[in-house]
């Protein structure tokens, strides 16, 4: 894949950092502008992950007049619904159709294949004391899989 | 300026929405590469954008409301008191504040004990709530009498002992106007307590100004002060402090047919040069007890007499009619049968005197007065002869301020050289309305003391327009009514008090219309309703079966 392929594309504002696409699984760190860097653009698979990851990760109902953004998905975390993975999976499963909704709706039929969410799974979850490594497999409409891990630090006041 | 920029949550999500799309749109137009529809550039950029955006048109608007006395007149209630306030001192308008109605309670206990009534005790009646601001202590020895609250315990005819305090209403408004003899009751009841009353009408409760008031009064505040058109009239009068409460003002004048004063001939002309104005000076007429003394003028064969009292015309000024006349000391709540009530005429003094010729001009001015004969038919008259005196409390129904009126549009530096003005109280139409409410078993009882309070305030508050809808009492009863609960009945009726001392008596299940009869200066221009809430009699009736 060469940077010719993204030509026309359009980019946005890279804050889940990580390579993509790649052969392995990544680990995704959240930030706005990287230290000694003047921030980076992403499009592409790697936009649509984030795209994925900030709809997921958005509390439903936080957004001021747009009460339909986002889902439930860590909003369960906070109120301790996650105490085991298979809690954790459970969150996942119902917060997956508000999710795929609202990914399809910011959708066009001109946009690219890859940049089209044909399928979003979660693959893994690791529990730790302070933190949650959640991995999920974004496959896109160019049939392509990615997998990338999202880890979320919990709260332990 | 007190405009207050709008928070960030206080938005119209609509207008959110609309600058969301148009902010995304236009960067789309200006850079194509940039992704706005999910992401950080769509929330830190295209989102924050709008709702700043949204913000700043918000705050331009409150900003051209508050300078737009158009906009402020169409919905009063949209701008704030504050901008309102602001607006209107630019035409020397300001907003009167509210104040508590207060009056005297005469509380009756059985034994002459000291009664001790605490600061804050609580009185009700009529659904009204109000308090004493003092301690008060009544006492049997005028040498006892040391503190601001202490009373003197006196002796009734019933051999009960009674003491007056003074209380003041719980909260502003008109609401809590109260009228004499109107049983009030403490919720904590004294030793050896028996009855308690309202000693006199209870007076001076207003509402604040509301946004709706002060924008009506702009034109005053922009008319010329002086007397001229009406608007001008009224400006002159809301601009004198003891006068700012006046709440209607009809000003006849030449051209008018209800003027007849300025047709002092047989023939069909009319001079002009004269004005009649009908001040409406409070909502509420006031009810004042009177000790009057009064003559014997008839011995009747059945050994009653016929007494007779005079009213001067310092008594008399915006005077409707003198009710309620009993021997003096008397509890007897119904009063002696008026035979007469005559009007005539006093325009004896110094300096300018309205061009009044007759006791149908004068009538409800400050130049009437008012001679009643009545019949007694208690007094033992037996040993008197005519010319006998007698003392009997009386009541006067009124509208104050007439007569002071009539001397401010008198002043040489005040009155149109070109007009005189006779200031006269309107002619009233005392109204009377019977409601019938109906509810299903199980429905609680509606607030009918409110509703009677919130009828007055209507039927004392309409203009003169000389008509009164049932829809009107209609939409503020269904104002108290929850549920299945309804409006079965409807009967207004109407006594309207001509100059000329004829009654005419108005009854309609739809509207009370004022009738148009200039010749005897009656028209909507010239009268006003009256009610009070002992005027208002509601039933409420468990007739509607529960749904199955």
């Amino acid at each position: 894949m060469s940077v010719i392929e993204f030509q026309g594309r359009t980019a946005d504002l890279l804050v889940f950092h990580g390579k993509f696409p790649s052969d392995r699984e990544q680990l995704v760190a959240l930030s706005l502008i990287p230290d000694k860097t003047g921030g980076f653009l992403c499009t592409g698979v790697q936009k649509t992950a984030q795209r994925v990851l900030t709809t997921l990760l958005t509390k439903r109902g936080t957004v001021q007049y747009r009460p339909n953004d986002g889902t439930h998905f860590l909003t369960d975390m906070e109120r301790g619904a996650w105490r085991t993975q298979a809690d954790v999976f459970q969150s996942f499963t119902a917060a997956k159709l508000t999710l795929m909704r609202q990914l399809r709706i910011a959708e066009e039929e001109t946009d690219p294949d890859d940049e089209r969410v044909d399928d979003v799974s979660l693959e893994n979850v690791t529990l730790d004391a302070d933190s949650v490594s959640l991995t999920f497999r974004l496959t896109t409409l160019s049939g392509d899989d990615y997998t990338f891990i999202a880890p979320i630090s919990v709260t332990t006041h | 300026m007190p405009i207050e920029l709008r928070d960030l949550d206080a938005l119209d999500a609509e207008a959110v929405q609309q600058n969301i799309d148009e902010v995304t749109a236009r960067v789309r137009e200006d850079n194509p590469t940039l992704y706005l529809k999910q992401g950080p550039f769509f929330s830190l950029l295209a989102y924050y954008h709008a709702l700043f955006q949204t913000r700043g048109q918000a705050n331009l608007e409150d900003y051209l409301n508050a300078r737009s006395l158009s906009v402020m007149a169409l919905d009063p209630t949209l701008a704030s008191p504050e901008l309102v306030d602001e607006a209107a001192s630019n035409f020397n308008v300001t907003r009167l504040p509210g104040s508590t109605a207060r009056g005297s309670v005469t509380i009756v206990v059985a034994t002459s004990t000291s009664v001790v009534i605490g600061i804050g005790a609580v009185f009700e009646a009529d659904g009204k709530r109000f308090v004493t601001e003092l301690p008060f202590s009544a006492k049997l020895e005028a040498e006892q009498i040391t503190q601001p609250g202490d009373r003197i315990l006196l002796q009734q005819p019933d051999g009960n002992w009674a003491f007056v305090i003074e209380v003041v209403a719980e909260v502003e408004g008109e609401e809590s106007a109260l009228k004499k003899d109107t049983a009030i009751v403490p919720l904590v009841v004294p030793n050896l307590y028996v009855t308690s009353f309202a000693t006199s009408d209870f007076l001076d409760g207003y509402s604040a100004q509301s946004n709706a008031d002060l924008i009506a009064k702009l034109q005053t505040g922009i008319a010329a002060k002086t007397i001229g058109g009406q608007i001008n009239n009224l400006a002159l009068l809301l601009q004198q402090p003891e006068f700012e409460r006046i709440v209607q003002l009809s000003c006849i004048g030449l051209g008018n047919a209800e003027l007849t004063r300025d047709r002092p001939t047989i023939f069909p002309i009319k001079l002009g040069g004269r004005s009649d104005w009908y001040v409406r000076t409070q909502e509420d007429i006031v009810y004042e007890a009177l000790l009057k003394t009064a003559v014997l003028v008839e011995k009747l064969i059945d050994g009653t007499g016929v007494w007779q009292m005079t009213f001067e015309r310092e008594e008399a000024a915006g005077v409707f009619e003198i009710a309620k006349i009993r021997p003096a000391g008397s509890d007897d709540v119904g009063g002696f049968e008026i035979l007469e009530d005559v009007r005539g005429i006093d325009l004896d003094g110094d300096g300018f005197i309205p061009d009044v010729t007759t006791a149908e001009h004068a009538t409800y001015s400050s130049y009437q007065t008012i001679t009643v004969r009545f019949l007694d038919d208690q007094t033992d008259i037996g040993a008197l002869e005519t010319g006998a005196t007698a003392d009997y409390d009386c009541e006067r129904r009124l509208l104050p301020l007439i007569a002071e009126i009539q001397a401010f549009v008198n002043r040489y530096g005040v009155r149109s050289l070109g007009s005189d003005c006779l200031v006269k109280a309107p002619i009233p139409c005392f109204v009377s309305l019977h409601i019938a409410i109906a509810k299903q078993s199980g429905t609680a009882d509606p607030d009918t003391d409110s509703m009677k309070n919130a009828l007055v305030r209507l039927i004392n508050g309409i203009g003169y327009v000389g008509r009164l809808y049932a829809s009107q009492v209609s939409d503020v009863v269904h104002g108290y009514l929850d549920g299945n609960v309804g409006v079965s009945a409807l009967d207004l009726h109407g006594r309207l008090r001509y100059p000329d001392g004829g009654l005419e008596y108005l009854r309609n299940r739809i509207v009370l219309t004022v009738p148009a009869d200039e010749e005897r200066m009656v028209s909507p221009r010239t009268v006003q309703f009256f009610a009070t809430v002992d005027d208002i009699s509601i039933t409420v009736e468990t007739n509607v079966p529960l749904n199955p």
